[in-house]
């Protein structure tokens, strides 16, 4: 038995002292570091889709100030025009057959008017 | 030749923020070791290398949690490769050594020189047919307490096992293999 035991220590300590080694290590290391740069581009492309879409929300921003410019010129525009037709309205004599139009069109400069002086207020409220 | 531990440090915090070829001397340092560790586990030059591999790979997405006060730097990178061979070994089929691997060993074991240089193959074979009988535990503890010659501390710290299992799965896992040598007619 005591042989026994000494025969398979003698084989357990010749085996420690194996230490197998790669056959081919800078292969392993190469396809390690491929592998780690492969899963770092994912990181690059988000920070690429990151700029773009601050970019692409900086532009949205632009557009729709550059919109609501625009629509404030154009109000004042319809106010311009809706003086100028006053004016005319005002020049034109009042003969019975345009008496109906003459109605409709003052209706609707009051009509506007009224809307715009409600708009004016509202933007100088708030 | 060995790096320094503070040359160690040095790298795995460049590592840590990201600097792959820093990381690269850490794979060149440590992948023998791993590999040695992960042949021995699995009995296979194939699987090893890509247990290794995997390693590596997991090493490098965790090395944040990696501090100085979790131990050696080598005992955590054990740790990884532990888990990842042991998640194999459940997974393989039955550890079957054939009468070509049985062959090896006695040849092994009959050679006038057993410092005799041995093939990574030849040792994973010789490791087979010894381990055949083995429970993935008692497989892992007889290779990291007899093969690796690690103490029990640092195996507590990379199978989570304590001492008491260790030592019981250890003991029964010289048993067997003493059986296993018996039974292949290596009765001296």
């Amino acid at each position: 038995m005591t042989n026994n035991k000494q025969f398979i220590d003698n084989i357990f300590e010749s085996l420690q002292n194996k230490q197998p080694m790669l056959s081919h290590p800078k292969e392993m290391t190469d396809a390690i570091m491929r592998i780690i740069e492969l899963e770092s581009k994912p990181k690059r492309w988000i920070v690429a889709l990151r700029y773009c879409s601050v970019a692409a929300a900086i532009l949205l921003l632009i557009v729709f100030t550059f919109q609501i410019m625009t629509g404030k010129d154009a109000i004042d525009e319809a106010s311009i025009i809706a003086y100028q037709n006053d004016t005319f309205y005002r020049m034109q004599p009042n003969k019975d057959e345009n008496l109906y139009i003459s109605y409709i069109q003052k209706k609707l400069y009051k009509k506007s008017s009224y809307e715009l002086l409600k708009k004016k207020i509202y933007e100088s409220k708030y | 030749m060995q790096m320094e531990q503070k040359e160690i440090n040095s790298i795995i915090q460049r590592c840590k923020e990201g600097n792959t070829e820093a990381f690269r001397l850490l794979v060149e340092e440590y992948q023998n070791m791993a590999f040695s560790f992960a042949l021995k586990l699995l009995c296979s030059e194939s699987e090893a290398e890509d247990a290794v591999q995997d390693a590596f790979v997991s090493v490098w997405h965790n090395i944040d949690r990696y501090s100085e006060s979790k131990g050696k730097f080598t005992t955590w990178i054990s740790t990884i490769v532990y888990r990842l061979c042991l998640d194999r070994i459940k997974h393989k089929k039955v550890n079957v050594s054939l009468p070509t691997d049985e062959a090896v060993l006695q040849e092994y074991v009959t050679a006038s020189d057993p410092e005799q240089q041995l093939m990574n193959s030849q040792l994973a074979v010789i490791i087979k047919v010894l381990v055949s009988e083995l429970s993935p535990k008692q497989q892992i503890v007889f290779t990291l307490s007899v093969l690796d010659n690690m103490d029990t501390e640092e195996i507590e710290k990379i199978t989570g096992l304590n001492a008491d299992k260790i030592k019981s799965n250890l003991y029964v896992a010289r048993q067997k293999i003493k059986k296993q040598l018996i039974r292949l007619g290596y009765d001296k």
